[in-house]
């Protein structure tokens, strides 16, 4: 994963290179048996591609940044906190600032996957980019049928009434007791 | 390490006889993960070569082949000992006729 300008121009000028040299190896390739030559072609290509892909998720990333930034799970966090920094069109120094920490910090953790980082750091990290970040929502449970709903013993029209009180704290219960 | 050890059997008896090894497994990174391999590949038979050394996911990592006399495999061998930010990194070369015999 391409993580800033620098790693950029530095793939940018890897896959120029690796194409050119493919390019100029036509005759040598051509020379050699059919299947080598096939072997060492598509391998070549296929880490053009590779640096492709990684070049265009870049400049997408901080080009036509996402409003939200999902991860599935802690394995896909480190990626989802460095593309949450890209889309939030935030350098490794700028974020660094942001924190009160050395650059070389920021890019020590980028570089390690933030194996190292406390989760009280990531929470700093998370509340200093603009780009929200979270979890994705995972798989909901499958809704109740209909049927099932509309027995539950109390009546549907009261049912959202039940879930407006006890979500609100500051309803004012005064009187009820009365009732009793 | 057992499926490098595979990738790597898989490529000696398809004639290859050096790799190069970059990734997680040479750095100080707590949890080695997936790899990127470089195989010389100019005694490879590409016929013997196992399909699933072109599936990442199946051979654990990327396993690519390079001819150090072309042009192509000195630039693959350059992104290699490159990192990347562009800055010079070793790299572990494996000679296969080291490997235990079945």
């Amino acid at each position: 994963m391409i993580k800033n300008a620098r790693q950029l121009r530095v793939s940018e000028r890897k896959r120029k290179d690796l194409s050119d040299a493919l390019e100029a190896d036509r005759d040598r390739l051509a020379a050699m048996p059919n299947d080598v030559a096939q072997l060492l072609r598509s391998g070549a290509e296929s880490v053009v591609q590779q640096l492709v892909d990684e070049i265009l998720a870049y400049q997408e990333l901080s080009e036509d940044p996402p409003s939200r930034i999902e991860y599935e799970g802690i394995g896909e966090l480190a990626h989802a906190l460095v593309r949450a920094r890209i889309a939030s069109g935030l350098t490794q120094a700028e974020l660094a600032d942001r924190i009160g920490v050395h650059e070389n910090q920021i890019q020590k953790y980028e570089s390690t996957d933030y194996e190292q980082a406390s989760l009280a750091r990531l929470r700093e990290i998370e509340d200093a980019m603009p780009v929200l970040f979270g979890e994705a929502r995972r798989a909901q449970p499958a809704p109740r049928p209909a049927w099932e709903r509309n027995h539950t013993g109390v009546p549907r029209a009261l049912e959202s009434l039940i879930r407006t009180y006890s979500a609100d704290p500051e309803f004012d219960w005064t009187g009820f007791d009365d009732d009793r | 390490m057992g499926q490098l050890e595979r990738v790597l059997r898989a490529l000696r008896d398809a004639g290859c006889m050096t790799v190069i090894l970059n990734g997680s497994f040479t750095t100080a990174k707590e949890r080695p993960g997936d790899f990127d391999l470089l195989y010389e590949a100019h005694s490879v038979q590409p016929r013997l070569l196992a399909d699933w050394l072109e599936d990442p996911a199946e051979a654990g990592g990327d396993v690519k082949p390079m001819h150090n006399e072309t042009l192509h495999g000195n630039q693959l061998l350059e992104l290699f000992l490159t990192d990347r930010d562009g800055i010079e990194k070793g790299v572990v070369r494996i000679r296969l006729s080291s490997l235990r015999r079945n």
